[in-house]
């Protein structure tokens, strides 16, 4: 009898994610065909969005999530204006050749690609030293203990 | 006068006065007066006497110790009576100890033993109104309080003043009858071991009173020259009459009366107050059968014996020989075919046959129990005799003490040993019922083998020795010097003894004196400090704290003083006992409340620092907490250690979620920023 566990751990996770990527790849259509403009903008805006999801190797893909987080904050504004626009493709084209935009845009999600490095770190390094400060105290108190009750020789 | 309080005792050890008022002078000696002991002049310190002496006692044949007490109080006219008794300073920082009693009124009636004194024969009446009726007299009072004399002799007896009565010298400062010459003894008595002879009986002082005559009549010894096997066997063949007096010419008046003071049987003897009147003692008459004799010698050890009771003596006197003979029943055969004594034989027969079906008696001791007893049977006065060596039962005490003191009688030693192991005296008592008082032997036998049984140093035979004489000091090599008789005199001489003493001031002879001395049981302290050193190993110091219980027990008795010498001794093997506090800050503490009581020398003071059991408890409950904590801490330590990857982790995951929040909030700020604009 097969177990049924097993195979899921193995086999679910490139399953769902090729699922996700037909998902995305259906939706990114649908917007293509049904509003070009903002289509055009959000690859143009999110496009490091998608390299940390294509790169983020992790199931839960957190950096990606940050990145695409990142990447919504600084888009809000090109897609305003795009909204005030009225959403014409000509519009679109234009932001998204708006090289200022783009670079804020894609700067935002390499800071929030940059945080998903640098807060790990930080954490781990002041979790060590935390740690190291703990070990410290133990071992002063076990100096401490086995000179009072060691026997002497 | 005895001493009995502890502050009598403390001023006899500082001040070097006997009970605190007599003091020795050592530098008088008084020979003609020790009656063959060393004797000193004495000053009584309190009321200025100086009509004293004080006869010095040997260290391994002890004062005796029953009538120094009972006659401390007595008054008994002719006779010299102890007055007290102690150690007292001998030389430099050396004490000894003597027996105080008068100085005699004249010069001992024989200056020394080494005869001929010439033109010294005393006539009849003198014999009697100045020897005879006042000593027999003092004999008589002694006899009244159960006591013996036991060295009645010319060199004890001394000339009255204008040739009045004569008094008898003191018997206090020896065993009894220890320094008899073996001529003023009966045979019975002679034979024995010098130191075990025994209380004996007023009978055998009036033998030795009959003989002081025979020598005064004679003017020098009876048998001089003689060696003591000679005198017996003459004394065994002849009798005691007929051996002493030789070809002395005796007074017509006298000779019934001697004949009578020298039987053999001392049942036949005439009481000393029978004595005190000579015409009343010279009226008796004791009709005794003559001992069979034999056609024919029997040879045994080279002694050819024509009797029973010099076969008795013979069988004595070669044990090996003596044994073979009665097994293959060549002793028995004599007695009945030569000898003409069936009953004797048969008796000795039922012996032989008897001890087989014995259990009691160890196969190892067969041969000296047959022994024993057929010498009993031949010669109901005969001494307890065990593979040649004899003595009386109540001689035990000073026997053992002798032996004990003396390397060279170590055999001697081993043989008593197995005596009192054998409980043999009960035996031997069994086989002449009609002499002794059963019980009371029987009792004694057991209370001496129960204390030779017990384990490590607070039993054995110098337990015994010390047990059986009162008056007997501790013989250690550390305190030899210091004539310790009782235990409150044992703290001081040990803490003069202390520098240069070694750790383990206690040795099997001090544990022995303190078993004997103490009121109380020190057997667990004593089995503990003789166990090896190499064994002291847990807990640690336990025979160091042995010896402090122990001297911390004795100075009891003494707690006003304190032994900062001895304590600085005993301070180092009771130390290791710190190593039972785990903790080094109580252990700390503990040491310095320990050398400041060392530094009192205070022994109680330094146990109670070391054996508080309670303050022990809170600190192994401590050492139990520390472990705990400890097993903690280790755990905890090896955790952390690990979980390195653990935490790395973690920190990526908070990471990524602060990052996750962090562009939430900018996401909301700014899309909330974009509606409102």
């Amino acid at each position: 009898m097969k177990v049924r566990g097993a195979s899921d751990a193995k086999g679910d996770a490139p399953r769902r994610a090729g699922r996700r990527l037909w998902l995305a790849g259906i939706a990114g259509g649908v917007l293509l065909v049904f509003a070009p403009s903002s289509a055009i903008l959000g690859a143009m805006l999110l496009l490091p969005t998608a390299l940390a999801w294509i790169g983020d190797r992790e199931p839960s893909q957190p950096t990606a999530r940050v990145v695409l987080l990142f990447g919504l904050t600084a888009a809000c504004g090109p897609f305003d204006t795009l909204w005030h626009a009225g959403y014409r493709a000509a519009a679109g084209l234009a932001l998204s050749a708006d090289v200022r935009l783009v670079a804020i845009a894609w700067s935002a999600q390499a800071g929030g690609w940059l945080l998903t490095q640098i807060l790990p770190v930080l954490i781990s390094t002041w979790a060590d030293a935390q740690a190291k400060t703990q070990i410290q105290l133990f071992t002063n108190r076990k100096a401490e203990l086995l000179q009072e009750w060691t026997d002497p020789p | 006068m005895a001493l009995q309080s502890p502050q009598d005792a403390v001023s006899t050890f500082d001040d070097g006065l006997i009970a605190g008022i007599y003091g020795v002078e050592t530098g008088l000696p008084l020979l003609e007066y020790g009656a063959g002991q060393p004797c000193f002049a004495v000053i009584d310190h309190r009321h200025g006497r100086r009509d004293l002496m004080a006869v010095q006692a040997a260290v391994h044949a002890p004062a005796r110790a029953l009538p120094v007490n009972a006659l401390a109080n007595q008054k008994i006219e002719d006779l010299l009576l102890p007055i007290a008794h102690g150690r007292a300073v001998l030389g430099q920082g050396t004490y000894a100890c003597f027996v105080v009693m008068p100085k005699p009124p004249g010069p001992a009636l024989w200056p020394g033993l080494v005869p001929p004194l010439a033109g010294q024969s005393w006539g009849e009446r003198d014999l009697m109104e100045c020897v005879l009726r006042p000593l027999a007299q003092a004999l008589a009072k002694l006899q009244a309080v159960a006591i013996t004399h036991r060295a009645v002799r010319p060199n004890n007896i001394f000339r009255g003043r204008n040739h009045h009565a004569a008094t008898l010298g003191g018997a206090w400062a020896a065993p009894p009858a220890m320094l008899q010459p073996c001529v003023f003894e009966p045979p019975y008595s002679a034979h024995c071991h010098q130191a075990g002879r025994g209380e004996g009986s007023i009978a055998d002082d009036v033998y030795a009173l009959g003989v002081v005559l025979i020598a005064l009549i004679g003017g020098m010894l009876p048998m001089a020259g003689a060696d003591d096997e000679t005198i017996i066997r003459r004394k065994l063949e002849h009798g005691s009459f007929k051996a002493l007096v030789g070809d002395v010419r005796l007074p017509p008046g006298m000779a019934d009366l001697l004949r009578l003071m020298l039987a053999e049987d001392p049942e036949h003897r005439p009481q000393p107050a029978v004595l005190a009147d000579p015409s009343t003692a010279r009226a008796r008459r004791i009709a005794t059968r003559p001992a069979p004799r034999a056609q024919h010698p029997i040879k045994i050890g080279g002694l050819a014996v024509w009797d029973a009771r010099n076969l008795a003596y013979a069988l004595s006197r070669a044990p090996k020989h003596a044994v073979s003979l009665l097994r293959s029943h060549g002793i028995d055969l004599w007695l009945r075919r030569t000898l003409g004594e069936p009953l004797l034989a048969a008796r000795v027969d039922d012996l032989i046959k008897g001890q087989a079906d014995d259990p009691v008696i160890d196969p190892a001791n067969a041969d000296g129990v047959l022994l024993m007893r057929t010498i009993a049977l031949l010669d109901p006065l005969a001494p307890l005799c065990w593979r040649g060596l004899a003595f009386f039962p109540d001689g035990i005490g000073p026997l053992c003490a002798t032996l004990s003191g003396d390397a060279l009688q170590a055999p001697q030693m081993d043989l008593l040993q197995i005596v009192i192991h054998e409980e043999a005296c009960s035996l031997w008592g069994e086989a002449r019922p009609a002499r002794m008082d059963m019980a009371m032997l029987r009792l004694d036998c057991r209370q001496q083998r129960v204390i030779l049984r017990v384990g490590g140093w607070a039993g054995g035979m110098l337990r015994l020795a010390y047990t059986l004489n009162p008056l007997l000091a501790c013989r250690a090599i550390s305190v030899r010097h210091d004539a310790v008789l009782r235990l409150h005199d044992l703290l001081p001489a040990l803490d003069r003894a202390a520098p240069g003493a070694v750790e383990f001031v206690i040795d099997a002879d001090i544990a022995a004196f303190i078993s004997a001395r103490y009121n109380g049981r020190m057997d667990s302290d004593f089995a503990i400090l003789a166990q090896h050193e190499d064994l002291d190993i847990d807990p640690p110091g336990h025979r160091g704290l042995a010896q402090l219980r122990v001297l911390e027990r004795i100075g009891e008795q003494n707690p006003t003083r304190g032994w900062p010498a001895l304590a600085a001794v005993v301070l180092q093997p009771a130390r290791a006992a710190l190593l039972q506090w785990r903790g080094r800050t109580a252990r700390s503490a503990r040491e310095a409340a320990l050398l400041q009581a060392a530094s009192r020398g205070d022994m109680a003071g330094m146990l109670a620092v070391l054996s508080d059991s309670h303050a022990r408890t809170i600190d192994a409950q401590h050492h139990a907490l520390m472990a705990i904590e400890l097993r903690y801490i280790e755990s905890e330590t090896e955790r952390l250690q690990a979980a390195g990857p653990k935490r790395h982790a973690m920190a990526q995951t908070t990471g990524n979620e602060i990052a996750a929040g962090i562009g939430m909030m900018a996401l909301a700020v700014a899309a909330v920023v974009t509606v409102l604009s």
